[in-house]
């Protein structure tokens, strides 16, 4: 196959996109994909940093790439630092099935490059507004894949969960939505599913 | 790969164009017989590397390619006796501008940019690729208009 499959994980800052990472590099450790990950914070590297002290995944497939800047502008306008990061994995790791790139969080205009990534998860929560889908910003809207994580705090937040997922389902006219939960893990595993099917092309081991 | 129907088509390279003076003839024998299967590709699409799309007939097609390669309008993805792919770039539909003086023309490209809109410049025309509605894209314009008058064309395109 030609290189690692390379995919964006974007949203607002706080809907779970470390979150979500950490639950996928869990099922990845259990089935043996080879995978590496890029984050993006805007000065720190605390979510790279975070991912190791993860311990699912070596500590030298982690990178992180300070933006500096506001976030989409380096998985947007100039995406050449994520480029780079990516190229140097994939020497450094020839067997690498795939890079995950977390973007820096930022607002729901946010969209990757399709220069950078293959395909892209745009992550949204509960908590963040049931009113989200429906405002239409673009990374809702134009992602291959939107996520709706922390179904677990719809109680809490007064959120009537599958109307809000009725609502983004509507919104994205038959394009893919799921639901998650990554304090518990649920939803994981069909994310993962997507990403086989649409962009890494392999089955699961039985 | 194995030949299970359930697996896609794995599509790795591009092997040439179908333009391309030794393709041309073997695939126009072969478009004969019916051997020939598109795919099409929207042209915000075909910065992609990878994607999962389906044929003309229907065959489930999984395109990877290495990351020099881009796919153009034309580019043959498979080639083997009795089968030939072939990428089809739909350049799709445009929205097309034209400002109605220097001012309007600095302050609509100025806005379209900001929206990150794909835009090509035909002349005095603006032409914005449409990745959504056309009415959508003129209610995004609707306060711009105010101060950057413009005229909308037909598509023409
Ligand atoms: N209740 C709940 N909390 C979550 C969930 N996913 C993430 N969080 C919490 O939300 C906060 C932000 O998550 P994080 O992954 O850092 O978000 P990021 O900024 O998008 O990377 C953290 O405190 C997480 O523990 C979830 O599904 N349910
Ligand atoms: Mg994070």
């Amino acid at each position: 196959m030609s290189g690692a499959a390379r995919i964006g994980i974007g949203g607002p800052v706080g809907s779970g996109k470390t979150a979500l990472i950490e639950r996928m590099l869990e099922a990845f450790a259990a089935d043996g994909t080879e995978v590496a990950v890029i984050t993006n914070d805007l000065a720190t590297d605390e979510d790279a940093e975070r991912l190791r002290r993860g311990g699912r995944l070596a500590p030298e497939r982690i990178l992180a790439v300070q933006a500096g800047a506001c976030p989409h502008t380096v998985i947007r306008e100039d995406p050449t630092l994520n480029m780079a990061a990516a190229d140097r994995l994939e020497r450094q790791f020839p067997g690498l099935e795939l890079i995950l790139i977390e973007s820096g969080g930022d607002n729901l205009a946010s969209t990757f490059s399709l220069d950078l990534v293959d395909y892209w998860l745009f992550v949204i929560d509960v908590a963040g507004g049931d009113d989200i889908p429906r405002k239409r910003g673009p990374g809702v809207l134009q992602c291959d894949l939107l996520v709706i994580n922390k179904t677990d705090l719809a109680p809490h937040v007064g959120v009537d969960f599958p109307a809000m997922l009725a609502t983004a389902q509507a919104a994205r006219e038959g394009r893919p939505v799921i639901a998650s939960d990554c304090r518990r893990g649920a939803g994981v595993a069909e994310v993962i599913a997507r990403l086989r099917r649409d962009v890494l092309f392999t089955a699961v081991a039985p | 790969m194995t030949g299970r129907a359930s697996e896609p088509l794995l599509l790795t390279g591009i092997l040439g164009h179908a333009r391309d003076a030794g393709l041309h003839e073997r695939l126009h024998a072969m478009e004969h017989r019916g051997e020939v299967e598109v795919i099409a590709i929207p042209a915000a699409e075909a910065a992609r590397r990878r994607l999962r799309a389906l044929t003309d007939r229907g065959r489930d097609c999984a395109i990877a390619l290495d990351r020099p390669a881009r796919l153009s309008d034309g580019a043959v993805l498979h080639l083997s006796e009795g089968l030939a792919i072939v990428a089809r770039i739909d350049s799709g539909p445009r929205l097309r501008l034209r400002p109605a003086s220097v001012e309007a023309a600095l302050r609509l490209g100025h806005c379209c940019g900001n929206l990150h809109w794909k835009v090509n410049f035909a002349g005095d025309v603006l032409e914005v690729v449409l990745d959504g509605p056309r009415e959508a894209c003129l209610e995004r314009l609707r306060d711009v208009a105010a101060y950057a008058p413009f005229e909308v064309l037909g598509d023409g395109a």
